[in-house]
């Protein structure tokens, strides 16, 4: 039995050469997914677990101010809280010799702590007893270190309320072990001291309780008994850090991934039911010859499941090949998107194995049922010709079930746009939309075939009429080939429209958030000169023909704890104003922010559940201050996790000086006078001049190079579709080479059944754009709908109708070169070899 | 064309042919003139000349300096004995002249000629004195000459040499060691004298001129005199400090480097000796400096305004309440501040500049701070004259110490607004006591610590108060003082306003009682002793007053402040701004 498998396969080496590429495509498709998540998601671990600390439990003011640490007298002297590391924190300049920096002052009570904290914090510093600091010695963070060039035993100045102090490194700590206590760099020094020169007496910002684990239970249950023991005014909070921004650009991500996996998995999924159905379907006959000889159906059986098998397992194999190498790539690609290091690259081996058990075991479960959905037709009917046009009967179960589906998606979409369910939810809801397209897509032929049937009384109507009695008794095949140019359209024109009218709406956006002439990035840590006295800001508004000047600074800070992105900026009157907030005018968004409101990123304002009127608590260094929310306004920054702020406002606040990007704009007359003037002292004042016209080239460039990566996603999602009709048609060629033959001899010409081919595909093609359209304008409703839940905004949304153009285009030049060799494979055919053969 | 070009050549060689000739009979014979033939003193003095001081009749000066309060005061006890003293060791000092100018100062009387004292360098850059007088062709049968040599013949050994006919040097060379040499030369012009004898000979044999250039402050100062005894002075400050600090002093020298001092590039003037309506010295000085001035000297930036009274609280008369001195400064006040801010840096951290900037920029922007931009609604909105006065009073601390004291008074346009930027400032700070006295309020520290910045945290003094009436601010170093100037101010309220005088408009004005100011250098004087190197303080005054007049004395012998101070006298200063500099005229009583 096998050896007469093996003898079919060796004189159809074409065939198995599609049925494997097929399996290689669906194992590498889902591998290379799997494999990219994996790595991007292992480098945010790394860079958490660089980050995160020892566990602990944070004592703060409920109110964000500092508190009198005698409110916690008793807690201190209760062992079982030790170690507990009471904290006051400073903002301070530090500087040595001409290096200097902002910077923090912590201050930790070396003099009075507990011999248990005493231990544990020299412990984690790895520092003896002798290194505590005693009055004008300090430990230095290993950052702040080498930024102010300092080793141990030199002497630093540290700004206070009435001037510098000077203060010896007593010991230098590394960043990981820096972190391990503490998340906020700069200098350690002794409490009483800090607290002396700071004229804060008795007062500290916090008292951080260390846990023995990370559990979540010991955490609560850690929480609930702090509550009950500290004072009404103070409260217990998790303990913030930089690695909240990277967690939360992972989360968002996450549900890119999750869709990217899924689709893959789908896509996995239905090449290889397609592939494996059509290869069995077309051996009918043969196994139906194979039984008349005496061939016993569990012989049968047994030999095609090894058959499938085997070819999996080489599928797989390659497939594992191909899909790591593409997830390498992918996973770099990924990391650079989320501004990650890669933590170098890994494989996901439960997931590997779990995708070389998957695919194998669904191969042969999708050919068990093939199988002995065959193995109850008898071998006289598996001789027989597919039933006549007439006699097909449209599958109204799987319609029904189409349309139930479709619902229960829609319904789904609609939970997650009103937010009943996560936005996860939103990925498992459009998935079931495309299978409901799936399941539909016999319904499409009832148009079709009134369709055809005008078209069949043409002068070349016989082989439109050849070409529908093929696509009408084989409405199975009909719609598994039509399949995959719906999967294609539906991410051609949904995701292409959404991705296209967004990057214009960036694009937007970022010509009116950063106007100007001239461009100055700061090279330097901005400078620490208040701005009336700045030379540069001098300078510039000084040189004759400045309009307007914006200087901005990116503060990495908390917005009612969660990690955002500051911007402050200024907003001269003459200067185009950045987005305004939705429902204002021009006029009424500058008061705003001259009233020192802030406007919310949507996305942010959305996660804060902040509107108009609110206020929003923002931590910068350990100190706490309300703004008042002045209004929404779109914002792509840090993935609009971000609020802008007037620098007069954030001024009263932080300590803002400098500038990270400077922007300028001045009469066109003077533009090369000013960048001439301000070229010759950017190496004097540390920054890199750029023309307004060139970052915006840049820009632009930067978004026609995502443009293009759509525009490349969308053809390898066409390619992959074409690539899948390509084999199917052939396969079809090879079914239908018997038909072809008797055809044939009863007088049709090459051309006809050239033609007849080329039409079958077509067909299909105008059948898959019919449900990729309706599917494409589906999927840009469901994105455009859910944006609001998602991002917090809808953006304006503006059809690419070239892209429509463009897509329907493509599935016909797409489907016309798949369809060429097998319509000219059917033109060659020779009825002698075919009707002998069978 | 063969005969052309023959007779062509050597009508080109003939002219250089026959100049050459003439050249060797008569050319060397018209010889260079040295230093001392020459008439005009200008091409005389050496290149590398960096002081002058010229007088017309050199006993006519010495007799005016002799009989002028200075001198009759310098002339009695106990610089009487001290100078015997000086003579005895042969300490040079103002006090005793001969090893430092090779004559003594009543020597001089003799002279009935024009007289320059020069400050030069020599080909090591060494610098040396030397006196200069006009005494023709009998210079040798003059008395001075007479009296010199029969001087410097008793300890020393004359060795009299011709460099050529029309030039003798007379050299006294010491027999006892630690007597210092000296010389004599006389020219058909000039006859020289000076204690350093090398560079004396190296500079009268040479040939090389003078090459100052025309029309400059060194002509201006040098071509006028008001009378025979006046003084007319020319001097480059810089090079004069560099001469003689930079190798003894290195830290001082170092510190003046540091507050860029080399930008005062010249001075010049005249100083008169009057009697009446008063005995005095009265000095006009045209001092330059680089333009815009740097760095420190950026404190000189001026403008120019009336002169005023002074406001009632520096006009107490009592000894806790009176000022000894004043100085009535018209600013610019950005350029100024620069100049402060400078000299404040120098004071956070010598090597690191910006530190003031930084403190000053943190009350702005630090978070926890005032939130207070002292330049833009305090600095630039300081009125002018800015006022500073200084008072020496005893150290309530220290019995038998004094303690010098200073008060900042700066006109300010709304007062209002600056007390609630005083307000503002210490709002919240548990350090600083607020109270109101009378028309002022006050802000002070509780332990007299400091009330703005700490500059260091090794210093010893600061601005430990404020306070603002209707129409100044006020800043002291030390609040009980303050407290009793404001009663007296109070008691008085005349407060400062422009004078009603048609006065030409001023840019400074000066008062120093003399007497009263150097009382605490006087007490530091015996910081610098024969057994102790390095000069200990940075009281310039104490040092001067050390070197000039009592150098290389214990402190035993150094007679009490009550005995030395009736020397000093009382200094006014009044000063215009120049394109260049300053024009001062400063009257030393």
């Amino acid at each position: 039995m096998f050896a007469v498998l093996w003898q079919h396969w060796r004189q159809r080496p074409a065939r198995f050469f599609l049925t494997l590429i097929s399996l290689i495509l669906s194992t590498a498709t889902l591998v290379s997914v799997f494999v990219a998540s994996h790595n991007a998601r292992m480098a945010f671990q790394a860079l958490n677990s660089a980050v995160k600390g020892l566990p602990s439990l944070d004592i703060v003011n409920a109110e964000g101010d500092r508190f009198q640490l005698e409110l916690l007298d008793k807690l201190m002297a209760d062992d079982q809280w030790q170690p507990a590391l009471p904290t006051l924190v400073r903002g301070t300049i530090l500087r040595n010799s001409t290096n200097k920096s902002r910077g923090l002052a912590l201050g930790m009570p070396f003099s009075t702590m507990s011999e248990k904290t005493r231990e544990f914090t020299l412990r984690n510093f790895t520092l003896g007893a002798e290194s505590i600091p005693q009055t004008g010695e300090c430990w230095i963070s290993a950052l702040v270190a080498t930024s102010l060039d300092v080793e141990e035993g030199d002497t630093i100045q540290c700004l206070f309320r009435r001037g510098f102090k000077k203060l010896t490194v007593k010991a230098i700590i590394p960043v990981r072990e820096w972190n391990s206590i503490v998340n906020e760099h700069g200098i350690i020094v002794d409490l009483k001291w800090l607290q002396e020169v700071a004229a804060v007496p008795g007062k500290v910002d916090r008292c951080r309780i260390f846990l023995p684990d990370d559990t979540a239970e010991t955490r609560s249950r850690t929480e609930a008994k702090l509550k009950a023991t500290v004072a009404s005014s103070l409260k217990i909070k998790e303990r913030t850090n930089t690695v909240g921004v990277a967690d939360d650009l992972l989360k968002s991500t996450e549900l890119g991934l999750s869709f990217a996996s899924a689709l893959a998995v789908a896509m996995a999924a239905y090449i290889l039911l397609n592939t494996t159905r059509m290869n069995l379907t077309e051996r009918r006959p043969y196994f139906a010859i194979l039984k008349c000889v005496g061939a016993l159906p569990s012989q049968i059986r047994r030999a095609i499941l090894l058959e499938a098998f085997l070819i999996s397992l080489l599928g797989v194999f390659f497939g594992l090949l191909a899909g790591c190498g593409i997830g390498y790539g992918m996973g770099i690609a990924l990391a650079a998107v989320l501004q990650a290091t890669p933590a170098g690259f890994s494989l996901p081996w439960l997931a590997l194995l779990a995708i070389s058990v998957f695919l194998p075991s669904l191969t042969l479960l999708v050919v068990w049922v093939a199988e002995r959905q065959q193995n109850n037709v008898s071998p006289l009917e598996s001789f027989r010709e597919p039933p006549t046009a007439g006699a097909a009967k449209m599958p109204w179960r799987s319609i029904l079930a189409g349309g139930f589906l479709w619902w229960v998606a829609v319904a789904g979409l609609i939970l997650v746009q009103q937010e009943y369910l996560d936005a996860q939810w939103g990925v498992a809801a459009g998935l079931l939309a495309l299978i409901s397209y799936l399941l539909l897509l016999p319904a499409g032929l009832i148009p079709l075939i009134w369709i055809l049937d005008r078209l069949a009384q043409s002068k070349n109507g016989l082989s439109i009429d050849m070409a529908k009695h093929q696509l009408i008794r084989r409405p199975e095949r009909t719609a598994l080939n039509a399949g995959f140019l719906i999967i294609s359209l539906c991410g051609a024109i949904g995701l292409g429209q959404t991705l296209m009218s967004n990057t214009n709406e960036i694009n937007r956006w970022y010509q009116r958030a950063l106007p100007g002439d001239i461009f100055l990035i700061s090279t330097r840590t901005p400078s620490t000169i208040i701005d009336s006295e700045d030379p540069l800001r001098n300078m510039i508004q000084e040189q004759p023909g400045t309009l307007w000047a914006n200087a901005l600074r990116f503060i990495w800070c908390y917005a009612d704890e969660q990690p955002v992105m500051m911007i402050v900026r200024e907003f001269p009157m003459n200067a185009p104003f950045p987005t305004e907030p939705k429902g204002l005018t021009t006029a009424e968004s500058m008061k705003i922010v001259q009233h020192d409101q802030v406007i919310l990123g949507s996305i942010l304002a959305k996660k804060l559940g902040k509107k108009k009127g609110d206020d929003v608590t923002v931590t910068f260094n350990g100190r706490s201050f309300k703004l008042p929310v002045g209004g929404v306004n779109a914002n792509f920054a840090n993935g609009g996790m971000a609020l802008v702020i007037n620098r007069q406002t954030a001024q009263k606040h932080l300590e803002i000086t400098g500038f990270e990007w400077y922007a300028i704009a001045v009469e066109p007359n003077q533009l090369k006078e000013t960048y001439d003037a301000l070229r010759n002292v950017k190496d004097q004042y540390g920054f890199e001049i750029q023309l307004g016209s060139d970052m915006r080239k840049g820009v632009e460039q930067t978004i026609a190079g995502v443009t293009s990566g759509i525009w490349s996603v969308i053809f390898i999602s066409f390619l992959t579709g074409g690539f899948g009709i390509a084999t199917t048609l052939a396969m079809n060629i090879i079914e239908q080479a018997r038909d072809f033959s008797l055809i044939r001899i009863v007088g049709a010409s090459r051309r006809q059944m050239l033609i007849t081919v080329l039409t079958q595909a077509w067909l299909i093609g105008l059948v898959g754009i019919f449900y990729g359209l309706i599917g494409g304008a589906t999927t840009v409703f469901i994105i455009v709908l859910c944006s609001e839940a998602l991002l917090g905004y809808q953006p304006d949304f503006h059809w690419n109708y070239m892209l429509m153009i463009m897509s329907i285009f493509g599935t016909f030049v797409i489907v016309t070169l798949a369809a060429m060799i097998p319509a000219w494979k059917a033109s060659k055919i020779n009825p002698v070899e075919h009707l002998s053969y069978e | 064309m063969n005969n052309f070009s023959h007779r062509q050549m050597a009508r080109r060689l003939f002219a250089p042919v026959v100049a050459v000739l003439l050249w060797i009979p008569f050319g060397s014979a018209v010889k260079a003139q040295r230093p001392l033939e020459l008439a005009n003193v200008r091409e005389a003095l050496p290149a590398s000349t960096f002081f002058i001081f010229q007088s017309s009749n050199v006993q006519a000066t010495t007799k005016a300096i002799a009989t002028s309060s200075f001198g009759q005061r310098l002339s009695g006890e106990p610089w009487l004995s001290i100078s015997k003293q000086h003579q005895e060791k042969n300490i040079a000092s103002l006090l005793n002249t001969l090893p430092w100018m090779g004559i003594e100062w009543r020597e001089l009387e003799t002279v009935e000629a024009k007289g320059y004292f020069v400050g030069f360098l020599d080909s090591k850059y060494k610098p040396h004195v030397v006196f200069l007088m006009q005494l023709g062709p009998k210079a040798a049968t003059h008395p001075f000459v007479s009296a010199w040599k029969k001087a410097f013949a008793q300890n020393r050994t004359l060795k009299e040499t011709s460099l050529d006919e029309s030039l003798q040097l007379i050299v006294a060379e010491s027999k006892k060691p630690g007597v210092s040499a000296a010389v004599l030369a006389i020219g058909p012009e000039w006859t020289a004298i000076s204690s350093s004898p090398t560079a004396t000979q190296e500079w009268v044999s040479s040939n090389a001129r003078n090459t100052l250039p025309q029309n400059s402050l060194y002509d201006r100062s040098l071509s006028k005199s008001t009378s025979e005894s006046s003084v007319q002075y020319w001097l480059q400050p810089w090079q004069l400090l560099t001469n003689y600090t930079e190798a003894s002093e290195p830290k001082l020298f170092g510190a003046l480097e540091k507050l860029g001092l080399e930008q005062v590039t010249e001075c010049g003037g005249e100083i008169q000796f009057l009697e009446t309506p008063n005995p005095s010295w009265n000095v006009t000085t045209e001092v330059q400096w680089a333009q815009p001035p740097q760095d420190a000297l950026a404190v000189l930036s001026l403008t120019e305004g009336p002169s005023i009274t002074l406001p009632a609280i520096m006009q107490g008369n009592t000894e806790e309440t009176k000022f000894d001195n004043f100085s009535m400064l018209y600013l610019d006040n950005k350029p100024w501040f620069q100049g402060v801010s400078f000299l404040a840096d120098l004071s956070i951290d010598e090597d690191t500049p910006g530190g003031f900037a930084d403190i000053l920029d943190s009350l702005l922007t630090d978070p926890e701070g005032p939130k207070i931009d002292v330049r833009k609604e305090v600095i630039y909105k300081l009125g002018n004259p800015m006022i500073l006065g200084g008072s020496t009073i005893p150290d309530r601390k220290k019995e038998g110490q004094y303690q010098r004291q200073l008060l900042t008074a700066f006109p300010f346009r709304d007062t209002t607004e600056m007390r609630k930027t005083l307000q503002r400032m210490f709002e919240g700070d548990e350090e600083v006591t607020h109270e109101d006295i009378g028309d002022f309020q006050v802000w002070h520290t509780v332990h007299n610590e400091s009330l703005f910045i700490s500059l260091s945290e090794s210093e010893t003094q600061t601005i430990t108060a404020a306070a603002v009436d209707k129409t100044h601010v006020y800043l002291a170093t030390d609040t009980v003082w303050l407290k009793k100037l404001i009663e007296t101010a109070n008691q008085n309220s005349s407060g400062g306003a422009a004078d009603k005088t048609d006065a030409e408009p001023i840019s400074i004005k000066q008062y120093f009682d003399l007497t009263s100011w150097l009382h605490r250098s006087w007490l530091r004087v015996p910081e610098r002793t024969p057994d102790r190197k390095d000069y200990e303080s940075t009281d310039l005054a104490a040092l001067v007053l050390t070197n000039t007049l009592v150098p290389q004395t214990a402190a035993s012998e150094l007679p009490p402040w009550d005995r030395a101070k009736d020397l000093f006298g009382s200094l006014e200063v009044v000063g215009r701004k120049t394109a260049t500099g300053v024009s001062l005229s400063i009257t030393w009583k």
